[in-house]
């Protein structure tokens, strides 16, 4: 068969200095899924941008059924037929479906647009791909796969022929991958073609029919689904084979350390972010919250940070009430807080490695009031050396160093302080969103060391993986309750999980 | 001592309505440039340059309509340079807006001074004012006979609130316009011009700030220093408080009308009270209504939350 996309020599560089891309070729077959996969910094997204016609390449050229393609902007993108959905959406929580679907080419009718029309557009757009939707309901309202329905079908009614998805599966539950993956087949048989972008390994060889590995900007490897091998693909995508880990789960836990009452937070609108969160986090054990994003997670953890205090209920640490107390109290009593956003809550993108790294110890290393500087970039490399943090210059923003290495030094921080041997608690909250293979293992393991010093762990993760391979017990989150404790330790499959993590969907589907 | 019915009388009904026309045309202006994502910092500083523009072209032409037509005109330039300043070269707008009523300001001052030679006022003395329209059946309704006699600008004020209200919520360009105000990023990637769209946000605002001036200057038949009073801050606070509606922003224009249209009967009803106290009432009340709207809106959790 022809080559449908063919891209040739891509290169590209951001800010004159991070190589994203090293001269990419590759050619993506008609009516195929072609998967691309890699590590997080391998240059995927930064291929399906340039592809998508949101980037421009610094050289290469592609070509495009046969015609050369050189898009300038989304829009040209468009016009060939080539559409993608963002691994952030693009969409506007206060418009309704339909309107954020037609955003752009609206039907109109005597200089109003006409949204009867676009409502009906819509309802046949959603039966006909089997993604069902309400087109009058407002985005907020919705989940994330129904969020990720809507951008779908907004490329769909643009006709395109080329469809890029950028990680679609980070933010589904395993029953809406599923949906996704039945939605992505119908494309198929229509003959479209799909670049599916994925680091999960398991759900590309579910899905694709040719998978392109890459690694540190260059493509290190191309093979057909049915002679790849999951062993191979991570050899590839790592660049050297890793040992196996294997699972240790938790002791015997101890007594109840971290302990939450009827925690409830609501909005402004009185609408419920967090509804009567009672649970309590043992000495020597991990216990660990699933559900799907946007579900109370960020409530639960800013909560527990001290960053918002809850509208109703109670937060006890070893016995006492923290509710109100500040970060820096509570931190003093022995808890530690690593938040899901690193950029926004943990970490000053702007300052210095060196300033994010001390903001924890600097007032025991300064003398009145006056920064020790020496010893406390003494502190500083010696608290690197143990988190494996590799920062080439302590002086530069901490911006510039990769989203795993930035996540190290905020553990380090955080948890690698003279004074953690007192630490009750840790409230970690997707720790390995971003961060590469290595640098997950690093994180897991350091959290089992923790909870087998007797540490009580809150992990909060929206990656199922992650919950399943170190929660001794699991709880899930939906709608901002606790809907159920299961048993973790390999006692509770990832369906099952799912299966709570749905359960509005089901009650929809049943009414 | 005065009787509250000789505070609150038809004449002060009718005080209001004429009060709150520019704080309503330039709330609406604030309204559609908040949907579109910018802080219009810059609605003082286009109102007096409308109201000097209108004197200008009235005075030189004896021609009210090319009076408003030069107050558009001004204001609208004057809004795209501040637009340019903020939106392309990407200054800081709150720094732009303050230097475009700076600008305004101090050059109007100037000019008045260049071609009249007085100080801080320009007037024409040929130049016509414009006058009240009777409103036929409702003036002679006794208790809806405040409503007739405003100028064409009065209830042309009015009318626009139903058109801004259709336009936004309604059409085409007002969807795109909220969308770009609520997601630029998501806006550029469904392929819409943020820059065209704001832009044109902006011009609108300049045009009704040009429009609010002319109704400032032209009823009054000159031009004064400072006759905005800042009622291009109330202008902009109004339409925050309005919460993005056109008929919000019309509510709190209102109130803001009412606010000056008492303060300015006290004077005369109630001589005891410092003139000082009544003058600052409008702006007390503007910035209590700041208050409590932030107050019932971030009432929620701790300090950080943003």
């Amino acid at each position: 068969m022809a080559p449908y996309l063919v891209c040739e020599g891509l290169s590209k560089t951001y800010g004159g200095t991070l190589r994203a891309l090293h001269g990419v070729s590759l050619s993506v077959e008609r009516g195929k899924v072609h998967a691309f996969i890699g590590e997080n910094g391998a240059g995927k997204s930064t291929l399906a941008k340039i592809i998508g016609g949101m980037v421009a390449p610094d050289a290469g050229s592609m070509s495009f059924d046969g015609k050369p393609y050189a898009p300038g902007k989304p829009r040209d993108a468009h016009a060939h037929g080539i559409g993608m959905v963002h691994q952030h959406f693009t969409l506007f929580p206060a418009l309704t479906v339909a309107e954020n679907i037609v955003l752009g080419d609206e039907p109109t009718r005597l200089g109003q647009v006409d949204i009867a029309r676009a409502v009906e557009e819509v309802r046949a757009l959603s039966e006909e791909y089997g993604m069902p939707l309400d087109p009058r309901r407002r985005l907020h309202d919705l989940s994330v796969g129904e969020q990720q329905r809507v951008e779908i079908l907004k490329e769909l009614r643009r006709d395109v022929e080329l469809l890029i998805l950028d990680e679609p599966t980070a933010v589904l539950t395993p029953q809406e991958v599923e949906r996704l993956f039945k939605g992505i087949r119908r494309l198929i048989r229509e003959n479209r073609t799909v670049i599916f972008i994925a680091h999960k390994l398991e759900e590309v060889l579910a899905i694709a029919d040719e998978i392109t590995v890459m690694r540190k900007g260059r493509v290190v490897g191309h093979r057909d689904r049915a002679e790849a091998t999951k062993e191979e693909l991570v050899q590839l995508m790592v660049g050297e084979s890793l040992p196996v880990h294997e699972r240790r789960y938790g002791a015997e836990p101890g007594g109840e350390k971290l302990v939450t009452r009827e925690l409830t937070i609501r909005d402004e609108r009185g609408r419920p972010e967090l509804d009567g969160i009672t649970l309590s986090v043992n000495a020597g054990e991990i216990l660990g919250l699933a559900g799907v994003e946007g579900n109370g997670q960020q409530a639960l953890e800013q909560v527990l940070g001290g960053l918002i205090t809850p509208t109703t209920g109670s937060v006890v640490l070893n016995g006492a009430a923290i509710t109100r107390a500040s970060p820096a109290r509570r931190r003093r009593l022995g808890l530690a807080y690593v938040p899901a956003d690193r950029l926004e809550w943990g970490c000053a993108p702007q300052a210095s490695v060196f300033e994010n790294a001390m903001t924890q110890c600097y007032r025991r290393e300064s003398t009145a009031g006056i920064l020790r500087r020496r010893r406390l970039r003494q502190v500083v490399r010696s608290m690197f050396k143990r988190f494996d943090v590799r920062a080439p210059d302590l002086d530069s923003p901490i911006s510039s160093l990769s989203g795993g290495n930035i996540q190290k030094l905020i553990l380090a921080r955080e948890l690698g302080s003279e004074r953690s041997e007192r630490l009750e608690a840790i409230v970690i909250s997707n720790p390995s969103r971003g961060i590469d293979i290595r640098g997950v293992q690093f994180v897991h393991d350091l959290l089992a060391g923790y909870r087998d010093a007797g540490c009580a762990i809150l992990l909060i993760s929206t990656d199922l993986d992650e919950i399943l391979a170190l929660s001794d017990r699991i709880g899930v989150l939906y709608t901002g309750r606790l809907v159920a404790m299961l048993p973790g330790q390999g006692r509770t499959s990832k369906t099952e999980l799912g299966r709570y993590m749905l359960q509005g969907d089901d009650k929809e589907r049943a009414a | 001592m005065s009787s509250l019915a000789e505070v609150f009388n038809l004449q002060l009904l009718f005080d209001v309505l004429r009060m709150t026309t520019p704080i309503l045309l330039l709330a609406l202006g604030g309204m559609i440039t908040d949907r579109a994502g910018v802080l219009n910092i810059a609605l003082e500083g286009l109102l007096v340059f409308g109201a000097f523009a209108a004197v200008v072209g009235t005075g030189m032409t004896g021609n009210l309509l090319v009076g408003v037509v030069a107050a558009l005109v001004g204001s609208g330039l004057l809004s795209l340079a501040f637009a340019w300043f903020a939106l392309y070269l990407r200054g800081n707008i709150f720094i732009v807006g303050l230097a475009t009523n700076a600008f305004a300001a101090a050059v109007t001052t100037y000019a008045s001074w260049l071609i009249s030679g007085r100080e801080g006022s320009l007037s024409y003395p040929q130049a016509p004012t414009i006058g009240p329209i009777s409103v036929p059946l409702v003036k002679d309704a006794h208790f809806l006979s405040f409503l007739s006699g405003h100028t064409v600008i009065d209830y042309t004020a009015w009318a626009l609130v139903l058109v801004v209200s259709f336009v936004v919520f309604r059409t085409r360009m007002g969807l795109r316009l909220r969308a770009v105000g609520q997601e630029p990023l998501a806006a550029r990637a469904v392929g819409l011009s943020v820059r065209r769209i704001r832009y044109l946000a902006v011009l609108a605002s300049g045009l009704l700030a040009g429009l609010a001036g002319a109704q400032l200057s032209l009823t009054l038949g000159g031009f004064v220093q400072n006759m905005s009073a800042g009622r291009g801050w109330i202008g902009l606070v109004a339409s925050i408080v309005g919460s993005g509606t056109a008929f919000g922003s019309a509510a709190a224009s209102l109130l803001f009308g009412a606010t000056e249209g008492v303060a300015n009967s006290l004077q005369i009803t109630a001589p005891k009270v410092p003139a000082q106290l009544l003058f600052a009432l409008p702006y007390v009340i503007t910035l209590a209504a700041l208050v409590f709207y932030s107050a019932t809106r971030s009432r929620k959790k701790g300090v950080l939350d943003t």
